[in-house]
């Protein structure tokens, strides 16, 4: 597990591919709400976490899916499949290598909605990083293995969109209601449930993806 | 024959695509220390065959030993151990360099104390350890993946066309390898096209058409024996 990740962090820090595209598409996003939206209503944090998780979904989309790309140029996804290792274990790795590129984005990507947006009276508690973390631990975790089944399809631009949006509404959902808890200062009962739905959702895709990726690396 | 010579039992393998049959029962079994010829014209389903043994493919049904142990699935983590593939493809990753590629694949097959120098001196490209593997050529970059393959000293040797892109110093060097990997008791199987490469290198041969061995030969002939067999069994076919 630990080398998958290592190796695509290494990859990703030498490129940039991967997070570059993201971060492009997110600006883009970004500037077609703030040019688009009423600008009184862009100031409030009450908009600020939908905002945020609809850039993060489809700039995400776009990153989740040049993941497994990075393994299908010239056959190394074979090569994965031969080694003598739990196929799972390589699951957790490309969720992990993936889990940290989003967190990366998403870390970017917040302070520079703040400021494009002009958004203001954030009070921002630790609700905000729990709810991005487990939001993008769940969507790593369908995003991964839903990459890996799409990547050796030829609509996979296409594909894996339709396969995991209907899956990420619940996340995307319950990820969007705590992060704006997260941003306007909301005491943590008010989205316990929520919380606790995002943590559910993280653990079962992620045992889901661990148990199924051997049957997705045979194909 | 003991069950620790048997390098591969393959039984009764079917494999299909979309309702397209591509292995239509096929059994095999190699023995360690034998070199077997997979020959066939273009769509026979060599490479499939081959994929299916690495352990990379599910078959649709059938069964495959490794040295007794089962090969698909996580059940297959010893046996997949015992084999290195050489296909079509490097199967390396072009944004690393090939000393980082070797890296990678040592650690996920846990071989912490291997000299990755030594083993690219062996194929002729230490000279090339820190370059980006998108820059390297055809040849070396099948240099490169012949070091991938043998990396852990396979007991088992699938080999798809090995000889594609090599000069001739390269063909020389995997023509070593094979020598010593079946002078060391190891089991080979290999694809390809040119007749006069298997003869010289396999101790016996299959000729595969439409997903069947058409022709089994338990004893290499020679070149131009091989040759006009070949051409029986592709050209004798009903079409």
């Amino acid at each position: 597990m630990w080398q998958i990740l290592r190796k695509d962090l290494r990859i990703e820090w030498r490129t940039g591919e991967i997070l570059s595209s993201m971060l492009l598409l997110s600006i883009l996003i970004t500037l077609v709400f703030a040019f688009t939206l009423e600008p009184s209503r862009l100031r409030g944090p009450e908009f600020l976490g939908g905002l945020l998780w609809a850039t993060l979904l489809f700039s995400g989309t776009l990153a989740l899916n040049r993941s497994f790309l990075l393994e299908r140029e010239a056959g190394a996804w074979t090569a994965l499949a031969l080694c003598p290792i739990d196929r799972g274990s390589i699951y957790l790795g490309k969720l992990l290598a993936n889990l940290v590129v989003l967190l990366l984005g998403a870390a970017v990507l917040l302070p520079l909605m703040v400021l494009l947006l002009g958004t203001r009276d954030l009070q921002p508690n630790l609700l905000l990083p729990a709810s991005l973390i487990l939001g993008l631990i769940g969507f790593a975790a369908i995003g991964t293995l839903f990459s890996a089944m799409a990547s050796g399809t030829r609509a996979r631009e296409v594909l894996m969109p339709l396969l995991t949006f209907p899956l990420l509404a619940p996340l995307l959902i319950a990820a969007a209601r705590t992060t704006t808890a997260g941003l306007t200062g909301e005491p943590l009962e008010a989205v316990q449930s929520w919380l606790l739905l995002l943590g559910a959702f993280d653990l079962v895709f992620a045992v889901a993806g661990w148990l199924f990726f051997d049957y997705v690396l045979e194909d | 024959m003991t069950e620790i010579d048997l390098a591969i039992r393959a039984e009764v393998l079917h494999k299909s695509f979309g309702g397209r049959r591509i292995l239509n029962g096929l059994s095999l079994e190699l023995r360690a220390g034998e070199c077997l010829g997979l020959m066939g014209g273009n769509g026979a389903g060599k490479s499939t065959l081959l994929r299916v043994l690495g352990g990379t493919m599910r078959p649709t049904s059938g069964k495959i030993e490794i040295f007794g142990s089962t090969l698909h699935g996580d059940k297959g983590v010893r046996a997949r151990s015992r084999i290195g593939f050489l296909g079509h493809e490097s199967m390396l990753y072009r944004d690393l360099n090939p000393r980082e590629n070797l890296e990678v694949f040592a650690s996920l097959y846990r071989l912490p104390e291997i000299d990755i120098r030594a083993c690219l001196d062996r194929v002729g490209l230490s000279h090339v350890g820190n370059r980006p593997t998108r820059t390297l050529s055809r040849g070396m970059l099948q240099r490169l993946a012949l070091a991938r393959a043998t990396l852990h000293k396979p007991s088992i040797l699938l080999l798809d066309e090995p000889f594609t892109g090599l000069d001739d110093n390269g063909a020389s060097l995997l023509r070593e390898i094979l020598g010593e990997h079946t002078r060391h008791g190891g089991a080979t199987l290999l694809i390809s096209h040119a007749l006069p490469e298997v003869a010289e290198l396999c101790s016996r041969g299959v000729i595969l058409d439409r997903g069947a061995f058409a022709c089994e030969l338990p004893e290499m002939p020679g070149v131009e024996d091989l040759q006009r067999v070949y051409r029986q069994t592709i050209q004798g076919r009903p079409s």
